[in-house]
């Protein structure tokens, strides 16, 4: 069932002289228990549209449903409320500075008047949930970026929402600790059943944590899907861009030479014990180099990639093609 | 020398200057704030955005604070009589000192809550709080240190102020330094009346630092 439905969404920003569209044409659904990752480049309105789920930010047209609830038509009250049920976390913490660990993470409880000796037991419990009991009496600037992150996510499930918004939560961590804050996500959506939207940049922590993205590119959603799917052979530029192009290896720099025609081809871990460029080379009696070739896991399973230079006659370009077509292999032009 | 027989002039006068500063400041305050969050709230990326009243707000305080504080003392000497029935002595000071800083410690407070993270604030939404709760229990509470640095300027300017209120008969230090000092020319007098204000001064500075200073957790 789906907890969150995002229908035909679009968010304009009006400046002194001009229009500026942030979104259009978004529908997402994100299923109740799932990790939904929304990943794009910066200002490819990731952010706005983490904000419209909570209406901090109002759409300018479209609508967004929680539990079938219709957002927009809710009164101040009502949405005050709904927001209790959605915790959401920030790329810089958002923490209160001037209030201890504790306060902080009773903030939320306070506000909506809960009774104080079941409030302050809910917060221990939650910062031991976030391995920062020792820290409850510590200020904000007394620590690490990563403890302050786990303090703000004890913060936003105070209230024990139903689902945890994440605005690039980790894009201000070193990579140690965002995989620390990620697998805390993990734990929180595995064993307390929240429903996780991640809004990041970073490949790795779509790659890492989340059952399903969705790919933002100017305002629009290009691709949408199971991680494992859509990295295994993404269809939109900016997915390539994104998962093929931009990765730690930054494997774009592959020498490919002029007018030569090169493939890229994605296979999974099922065919990893063919050999299917030996196959395909006999097959049609013609070489080819290969330029570049990596492999990962990816949600447990091996997905690879290799990036071959065909030779330039044009029939054996299309006898390899034609190969690779009955083997299931995909592949596309680079 | 007038030091040994006229101490209790001197001890008079710092409870004058202290009477007509605390006084006024509180009342200040307790004006000051409201209106400082209103202009912080009405702003463009307030809490609650409404060019209409903020410009009115900002025309208001504007007006308050370019007119020179002892014209506005006789100025508002109606007002004055009405509100604590005299025009003269420490207690007639008082309307025109509120009037002066009330509009001054509204853009001390805007400003200081124009510090605030809008991030927190940002944060607070997210977690349902309304508008009240987060000017209340975000706004004001993350803002203290910066707040008290503000008080301490404004106390310091209105303790500095009341020493005009000798043009009314109104008491106090500045009042002594000007009779007894400037009128009558009594170099000791006025002497004795600066290094008081100035010690005076001097500790209500370094009092709000200190507690500003040991509140903000940020350090």
């Amino acid at each position: 069932m789906a907890i969150i439905e995002i229908k035909n969404l679009k968010k304009v920003f009006t400046t002194k002289n001009d229009k500026l569209v942030a979104l259009q044409d978004i529908n997402i659904s994100i299923e109740k228990g799932e990790i939904f990752g929304i990943i794009g480049l910066s200002g490819a309105g990731k952010s706005t549209l983490v904000r419209m789920i909570n209406f901090l930010e109002r759409p300018t047209e479209g609508d967004v449903y929680f539990e079938n609830k219709n957002i927009g038509t809710l009164n101040a009250k009502e949405l005050r409320n709904i927001r209790k049920e959605i915790g959401m976390i920030f790329q810089n913490f958002n923490l209160l500075e001037q209030k201890n660990v504790l306060k902080n993470v009773l903030f939320p409880l306070e506000i909506s008047g809960a009774e104080k000796e079941t409030s302050i037991k809910k917060a221990k419990e939650l910062l031991e949930l976030v391995d920062l009991s020792d820290k409850e009496k510590s200020y904000p600037s007394q620590l690490s970026g990563g403890q302050k992150q786990r303090v703000a996510i004890a913060r936003a499930l105070a209230t024990n929402p139903k689902v945890l918004l994440c605005d690039e939560a980790t894009s201000a961590l070193d990579p140690k600790t965002t995989n620390q804050i990620l697998n805390l996500l993990k734990r929180i959506n595995r064993e307390l059943g929240v429903t996780v939207v991640i809004i990041t940049h970073q490949m790795s922590v779509i790659e890492n944590i989340c059952d399903r993205v969705a790919i933002l590119d100017q305002s629009r959603v290009v691709e949408m899907g199971a991680v494992n799917e859509v990295f295994k052979a993404p269809k939109s530029d900016i997915g390539k861009k994104l998962i093929f192009g931009a990765t730690e290896n930054k494997d774009v720099d592959f020498e490919k030479s002029n007018n030569k025609t090169c493939l890229r081809l994605a296979f999974d871990g099922s065919m990893t014990n063919e050999p299917i460029i030996a196959d395909m080379v006999l097959t049609t009696k013609h070489s080819v180099s290969i330029l570049y070739a990596n492999s990962r896991m990816i949600d447990g399973k091996m997905l690879g990639q290799i990036i071959i230079e065909l030779p330039d006659d044009k029939e054996i370009q299309l006898k390899m093609k034609q190969f690779l077509d009955s083997k299931n292999i995909i592949y596309w032009e680079v | 020398m007038f030091l040994a027989i006229d101490l209790s002039l001197y001890i008079t006068a710092i409870k004058e200057t202290l009477f007509m500063t605390f006084v006024s400041s509180f009342i200040s305050y307790v004006i000051g704030i409201p209106l400082g969050v209103l202009l912080y709230s009405t702003a463009k990326d307030g809490l609650t955005p409404n060019s209409a009243v903020y410009n009115f707000l900002s025309l208001l305080v504007n007006i308050f604070r370019s007119i020179p504080f002892l014209i506005l003392l006789i100025l508002i000497l109606p007002i004055t009589r009405v509100l604590v029935g005299t025009t003269i002595g420490a207690k007639a000071v008082i309307p025109p000192l509120v009037f002066s800083a009330s509009p001054y410690i509204a853009r001390m407070v805007e400003s200081s809550l124009k510090e605030v993270d809008l991030g927190v604030i940002e944060a607070a939404k997210s977690m349902g709080a309304t508008n009240f709760q987060i000017i209340t229990k975000v706004l004001l509470s993350e803002s203290k240190p910066s707040l008290l640095i503000g008080a301490a300027i404004t106390i310091t300017t209105i303790l500095g102020y009341s020493a005009m209120a000798g043009a009314v008969g109104g008491g106090g230090l500045g009042d002594v330094a000007i009779r007894y000092g400037y009128y009558r020319y009594n170099q000791d007098i006025m002497l004795i009346t600066v290094v008081l204000l100035v010690i005076i001064v001097q500790l209500i500075q370094e009092l709000f630092m200190g507690i500003a200073r040991k509140s903000d957790k940020r350090l």
